[in-house]
């Protein structure tokens, strides 16, 4: 078993190198721009608005990219179909792609995606909340003790994350809590029929439960990571694609750099198209529309205070290697090597190439 | 030389190994064999509290939808107004995928036991409410005529003739609906559970822990495998007296 892993590492390392010379070109060289398709993992039922836009304005088409999207039930499933090779690129969570690689998945992480934060008028943005019924005694996390709480998926950074903060406190996440896996969408409704006494909802699912009764919110995915800022996703390559087609990874990343950047522009301008562009994507009715906008969806351009334009910051992956080791879900002796796990070289030769500024005391 | 009768199996587990250490297969996405026991060895407490979870389903289930399928199909089988009412429902309902009808339990019967146990009741219902009706209604009618003959009143017919005549079908029914409970079982655990064998490996899964993956999938074949038996097994026992073609 042992050898097996090291080989599996070794293979990894040797792949990685092979991109490391394959990016070794110069980062303003000229990208082949050769049309190109990317069979991008989307996760069913998640808004991802930077991509919506990207969709929908046509920056991918401007890169000459045709994305042909594949649904899959959850990050676990995207990075596992990226270690296969099954997929190109895909939207997976950042603990996910963490643990995949580093188990010796062929898959690795080059850019965020949705940024989780709270900006500096102390307005928070969070990708998911921990919702409970209000008056059943629920006032924060460890009142969860002996309690049913839904999260979207196993391999959910959620998961991950409740099991951490209960060990934290000195509970076993084990026996006293009972995690149950459902989507999203059905979360408000097993929280309104007691199926579960808890909901790691996304902005839409905890819109809903409210609406239906009265419920109070004990968390969120900041409160849970305990960092200044967060990623909800970032977006995942498989390592073959990446060695194969570095300047399409790249090409794709300008094009979500460019959707960034439209839309930072158009909440500073406070510009309702964007929100248009993403509630008709999303198929949001005007009220689940404006309230993902108050809690969601305006954020973009706020968050360069913490992070770069779809950084992946290494504090972020630290955390990850601590909580997954935390839970005993990755062995102690696990390389916790941020190259490891993420390559951050193409979406530098994108912002290069877009001629934009890279921070490196932000990353 | 029944365990020589298993060499298939010991072949397929000698593939699997070879082609581990021979590196043609990728370890992330199916580990060895022998990392696989390992993997069992290592969590075998936890693989057993699963297993204990997916088998009292299972077998509670099993239970409730063997049951009412006994009782319905033998009062299928010797009452018309019986047959004519269930024989159209079971038409209809028996092909329906069960799995698909899960999210409707779900809703009516929550998330926790009782739906799960629904569901492998089902499952296991239409397998025994088929046979039993066929090996009711295919009772030598000699044996029939034969108890008249003494006086057998109806209850005598059903419970000293009819049903140990129809015993052998009746097994056949009992075998189909045991794997479909264990199929059921895994399937709805792997769909909402919070242990179980069917969670475990749904959950192995997402967090890329693939050796416990395997090993849950392993056990769930040879549990399978040995109640598979052990019910052919008590089959044999019970219809000892039906003449078979010798091999």
């Amino acid at each position: 078993m042992r050898h097996e892993r090291t080989l599996s590492r070794l293979l990894c390392a040797a792949s990685l190198a092979f991109s490391a010379a394959a990016m070794c070109q110069t980062p303003g060289a000229a990208l082949d721009t050769k049309p190109a398709n990317i069979r991008f993992g989307y996760i069913t039922g998640i808004a991802f608005p930077t991509y919506i836009v990207a969709e929908d304005r046509g920056y991918f088409k401007g890169e000459n990219l045709s994305i042909e999207k594949v649904f899959l039930n959850g990050s676990g499933a995207v990075s596992e179909a990226l270690a296969a090779a099954n997929l190109d690129m895909g939207n997976s969570a950042p603990a996910s792609t963490v643990l995949a690689t580093s188990k010796g998945g062929r898959t690795i992480a080059v850019s965020g995606n949705e940024t989780t934060f709270t900006d500096k008028s102390g307005k928070t943005w969070e990708a998911v909340y921990v919702v409970v019924r209000s008056g059943e005694g629920i006032r924060n996390l460890n009142d969860l003790r002996g309690k049913r709480v839904a999260v979207n998926d196993y391999g959910s950074v959620y998961n991950y994350l409740l099991r951490w903060r209960f060990q934290a406190a000195g509970f076993n996440p084990d026996s006293d809590l009972t995690i149950l896996a459902m989507p999203f969408a059905q979360m408000a409704g097993a929280l309104v029929q007691k199926q579960v006494d808890a909901i790691v909802a996304v902005a839409d699912g905890y819109a809903q439960a409210k609406q239906r009764i009265p419920v109070d919110v004990i968390g969120s995915h900041t409160s849970l990571e305990g960092l200044d800022v967060g990623l909800s996703s970032v977006i995942a390559v498989s390592n073959e694609f990446l060695r194969n087609n570095p300047d399409v990874v790249v090409r794709f990343l300008r094009a979500m750099l460019k959707a960034r950047l439209y839309m930072a522009e158009a909440v500073a301008n406070n510009d309702m198209q964007l929100m248009d562009i993403i509630a008709k994507n999303m198929k949001y009715n005007p009220e689940r529309a404006k309230f993902f906008w108050e809690t969601r969806g305006g954020y973009y351009g706020k968050e360069l205070e913490y992070v770069n334009l779809l950084d992946i910051p290494k504090r972020l992956v630290a955390r990850q290697f601590e909580v997954l080791k935390s839970i005993n879900l990755l062995k102690a002796d696990v390389p916790t090597t941020y190259e490891n796990v993420v390559d951050i070289r193409p979406l530098r030769r994108a912002y290069v190439t877009l001629g934009l500024k890279w921070d490196e005391s932000k990353h | 030389m029944k365990v020589l009768a298993l060499y298939p199996l010991a072949l397929v587990l000698a593939l699997w190994e070879l082609s581990a250490r021979l590196g043609l297969i990728d370890p992330f996405f199916l580990p060895s064999l022998s990392a696989t026991l390992a993997s069992m060895r290592e969590n075998y407490v936890l693989l057993a509290s699963d297993a204990a979870a997916s088998l009292m389903r299972a077998f509670a289930g099993f239970s409730i939808g063997a049951s009412v399928g006994l009782v319905i199909g033998m009062l299928m089988a010797r009452y018309r107004a019986i047959d004519s009412f269930f024989d159209p429902l079971i038409g209809a309902i028996f092909p329906t995928p069960k799995l698909a009808l899960f999210p409707l339990l779900m809703v009516w019967l929550g998330l926790g036991e009782a739906s799960k146990i629904a569901l492998v009741a089902l499952a296991a219902f239409f397998p025994i409410v088929i046979n039993t009706y066929a090996g009711m209604r295919n009772v030598d009618k000699f044996l029939v005529w034969n108890a008249l003959t003494k006086d057998a009143n109806a209850f005598q017919m059903v419970t000293r003739v009819m049903f140990p005549a129809a015993l052998p079908f009746i097994f056949t029914g009992v075998r189909v609906a045991t794997s479909f409970s264990f199929l059921l079982v895994v399937a709805a655990e792997m769909l909402s559970a919070s242990g179980g064998l069917g969670f475990r490996i749904i959950y192995s899964q997402r967090t890329f822990e693939v050796e416990t993956m395997y090993a849950a999938i392993l056990l769930i074949a040879i549990l399978g495998f040995t109640v598979d038996r052990l019910v052919g097994l008590i089959g044999r026992r019970l219809t000892a007296w039906q003449d078979t073609a010798a091999r």
